[in-house]
């Protein structure tokens, strides 16, 4: 190669010019080595660094510096024409704006694009909302199938154009996409931050569900069941409210004093009941007091002396009273009754635990519903305690096992090691000392002891059957 | 119809007067340009600032605002390049009328002279002054453009510097940097002039012989396709010579003011490769297989 190229200059081309014709490679003389003198290159990659703006462009005000034909030409008037030497320095200035502004176009290009790429995914998102949406309707019309025939066109497209459209969108995004990468490095930046995709942490949710029913039992488990069965134990069903004023009394006591306040608007809106009101509804109640319920000893009686009109043996001062009061209200009724049995008991004619409850439990509805859900109550508290109880058991026992567990661990990297140590040994053709031996059957011994108790617990956890 | 002296001047100074104008005018629309950059930059910022807490509603409005500031941007930006490319093409017009010019002056017979520094500056300068090719969006780069070759029918117009493959020697022929005279039809050959003055020989050669350089340079921010990849084989002008040698392209051009470095190909150096040379884009073509070695 070297030989043709001094065979050339040999032959003239050169060398007559006294040009150094032994050394043509010399890097020095090759005339580029001037950039410096190249306005374009230099100053479009000032700009862009210095400015570090992601825009290119060259500011005006560097125009004495990175473009100072172009400069000295504007600051002359029209009159003074350019000269043909400026050409060559002009030209390059220009060039460079001309490329820097062809850049400039593209960085704008591509900011568009991504903005409605981002746009666009917008849109489809929303459509693939609208999508679901109209599903419920693509399902429901083979259902009606008459309908289907004259509307299958009309449903059948409504779902999947859009559909169809976003496809294509997206894979237009991609080209986009591309495109960008490739024409300009700054949207590329935004495009990633605005293209990743959504995580898929649906593995990581589904796992962190299951591990509470996998992990080891801990101490703290078992002090949290023992704080529950401490709870469980300890609470009394609330005790039973002694029976307060019949509704119909509060109610009509309500309604009176509401009318009276109706009508005198005056009149000062006490809370309760005006003492007018009770003794009206007292007035009003007297007549119907003839069937009220006293207590079942009253009854009885009343109905003895109804039916026999005779009595058996005189009981004078009650019947005064039943004739005088029994109509007055329930609560006399009730003192009556409480009378009643004072004067049984007195009499000797009834033991106090042969007395009917004051009030049968049979009548009053709400107590019965009250009593069935305290012992259904007490029911299901004793088979929490036991099933609690029962609990706390399976954690001890499994607290033991985990602690076997880890010791046979234990012993297990200790096996290992051992074993390392023997194949290494043996590898060397080190004799194995007897300290060596000993230990390694202990850590077998032990090894099998712990499987061994491991094996005799009971099973626990969530491989008991 | 031939072009005197006198018109070519007139021409020429008419070009001139035209590129004062337009250079005029490429300052208004840079200002304007300018305004569009700063609000740009400045809702750029504010995006940014408020991208922290994100409103989809706000920045989807923040977004369609600097759209619209992009797409002011984006007109004034094509219309700055509309008057750039309006002064390059006086440029480029003033460089062919003065190269007509001279076609014509050494069709009449008198040729300059110019020695050999002259006529490396010449080369030089005429490498650096070739037009450039900044493609448009999605345009692509033209042929003889950069390393596009050249159509299959392309016949090199008089005045077209070319590479042709001249015999030297009995045995030894080279790729020499070459002018066209003229294209000669009937045989399907070039007459060519060798580039160097010195020669005064004029060598008709069959087309095959004959590979046009480029017309124009290849922008590599723009249009990089329209260069040779690192690596490639090419043929490139030794520097200070006048002949082409095969070599391997080691950098690409960074900016349209660059060169390529090339490594050449030569047995003296012990990976086969000489240092790295810089060749400007005018003076790298494509190889013609079998025939480069000159043997």
């Amino acid at each position: 190669m070297m030989g043709k190229r001094m065979h050339h200059n040999s032959k003239g081309r050169m060398s007559s010019k006294g040009y150094d014709n032994s050394k043509p490679s010399s890097p020095g003389v090759s005339p580029y080595n001037k950039p410096s003198k190249i306005p374009g290159g230099v100053s479009l990659g000032k700009t862009k660094v210095d400015n570090l703006c992601p825009i290119p462009y060259i500011r005006q005000q560097d125009n004495a510096v990175t473009l100072p034909r172009l400069t000295g030409i504007l600051a002359r008037s029209a009159d003074e024409p350019i000269g043909m030497d400026e050409l060559d320095a002009l030209q390059l200035e220009l060039e460079s704006l001309l490329c820097n502004t062809a850049l400039r176009i593209r960085y704008f290009q591509g900011e568009i694009e991504s903005i409605d790429t981002n746009e666009s995914k917008r849109e489809k998102k929303n459509k693939a909302a609208g999508k679901q949406l109209q599903y419920p309707i693509k399902r429901k019309f083979p259902e009606d199938k008459l309908v289907k025939t004259k509307d299958c066109t009309k449903l059948s497209n409504q779902p999947k154009v859009p559909k169809l459209k976003s496809f294509g969108g997206s894979s237009g995004v991609a080209q986009n996409y591309l495109n960008d990468n490739i024409n300009s490095e700054n949207s590329v930046k935004l495009d990633l931050s605005q293209l990743t995709l959504p995580k898929n942490n649906i593995p990581y949710k589904f796992w962190n569900s299951v591990e509470p029913y996998c992990a080891p039992v801990t101490l703290d488990d078992i002090r949290f069941l023992e704080s529950l069965m401490v709870q469980s134990s300890n609470t009394t069903l609330p005790p039973i409210p002694p029976l307060g004023k019949h509704y119909s009394e509060v109610w009509a006591d309500e309604h009176i004093s509401e009318d009276q306040n109706a009508s005198n608007p005056n009149k000062q809106r006490a809370s309760g009941w005006s003492p007018d009101a009770s003794n009206l509804r007292k007035k009003f109640e007297k007549s119907s007091d003839n069937n009220m319920i006293t207590g079942p000893l009253t009854q009885r009686l009343v109905s003895a002396l109804m039916e026999e009109n005779v009595m058996p043996y005189e009981v004078p001062d009650i019947k005064v009273k039943q004739t005088t009061n029994t109509k007055n209200s329930y609560k006399n009724s009730l003192t009556l009754e409480k009378c009643l049995r004072k004067e049984l008991v007195e009499q000797g004619i009834l033991d106090p635990e042969d007395l009917p409850p004051l009030t049968n439990p049979a009548d009053d509805e709400i107590l019965a519903e009250i009593k069935k859900c305290q012992t259904e109550l007490t029911a299901v508290r004793k088979e929490n305690c036991r099933n609690l109880k029962n609990l706390i058991g399976l954690c001890k026992q499994e607290m033991i096992r985990l602690n076997l567990k880890k010791q046979l661990d234990q012993v297990d990297m200790e096996c290992i090691d051992t074993y390392k140590k023997m194949v290494a040994a043996k590898q060397k053709k080190r004799p194995i000392t007897k300290k060596e031996k000993e230990d390694a059957w202990r850590a077998i011994n032990e090894q099998i002891r712990l499987n061994k108790e491991i094996n005799a617990l009971p099973l626990t956890g969530p491989n008991t059957s | 119809m031939p072009l005197t002296a006198d018109v070519a001047a007139q021409q020429v100074q008419e070009r001139l007067r035209s590129l004062h104008r337009l250079i005029y005018d490429i300052e208004t629309e840079r200002t304007r340009n300018e305004q569009c950059i700063d609000s740009i930059l400045r809702a750029e910022k504010a995006t940014e600032s408020s991208s922290s807490a994100d409103d989809s509603s706000s920045s989807s409005h923040q977004q369609m605002q600097l759209k619209s500031l992009y797409k002011a941007g984006l007109t004034a930006a094509e219309q700055e390049e509309r008057v750039l490319r309006a002064a390059l093409s006086r440029i480029y017009e003033i460089r062919s009328i003065k190269n007509e010019r001279r076609i014509q002056a050494r069709h009449a017979g008198n040729k300059e002279t110019i020695g050999c520094g002259a006529l490396m500056k010449m080369l030089l300068s005429a490498a650096q002054t070739l037009p450039l090719h900044v493609g448009r969006v999605g345009e692509r780069a033209p042929p003889l453009c950069g390393a596009v070759p050249a159509d299959p029918g392309h016949i090199a117009r008089p005045g077209d510097a070319v590479a042709a493959l001249v015999r030297v020697s009995e045995k030894e022929e080279n790729w020499i940097l070459a002018e066209v005279v003229s294209w000669l039809p009937a045989q399907g050959k070039y007459e060519v002039d060798d580039i160097d003055e010195e020669q005064k020989n004029r060598h008709v050669l069959s087309k095959r012989r004959v590979v046009a350089l480029p017309l124009m340079r290849a922008e590599p921010r723009t249009d990089e396709p329209a260069l040779f990849p690192k690596g490639a084989l090419v043929m490139a002008l030794y520097p200070q010579t006048t002949c082409f040698y095969r070599a391997v392209v080691n950098r690409l051009p960074a900016t349209h003011a660059d060169p390529y470095e090339v490594l050449f190909e030569d047995s003296s150096y012990a990976d086969g490769y000489s240092p790295a040379e810089r060749v400007a884009q005018r003076y790298v073509i494509a190889i013609k297989e079998g025939k480069g070695r000159g043997t």
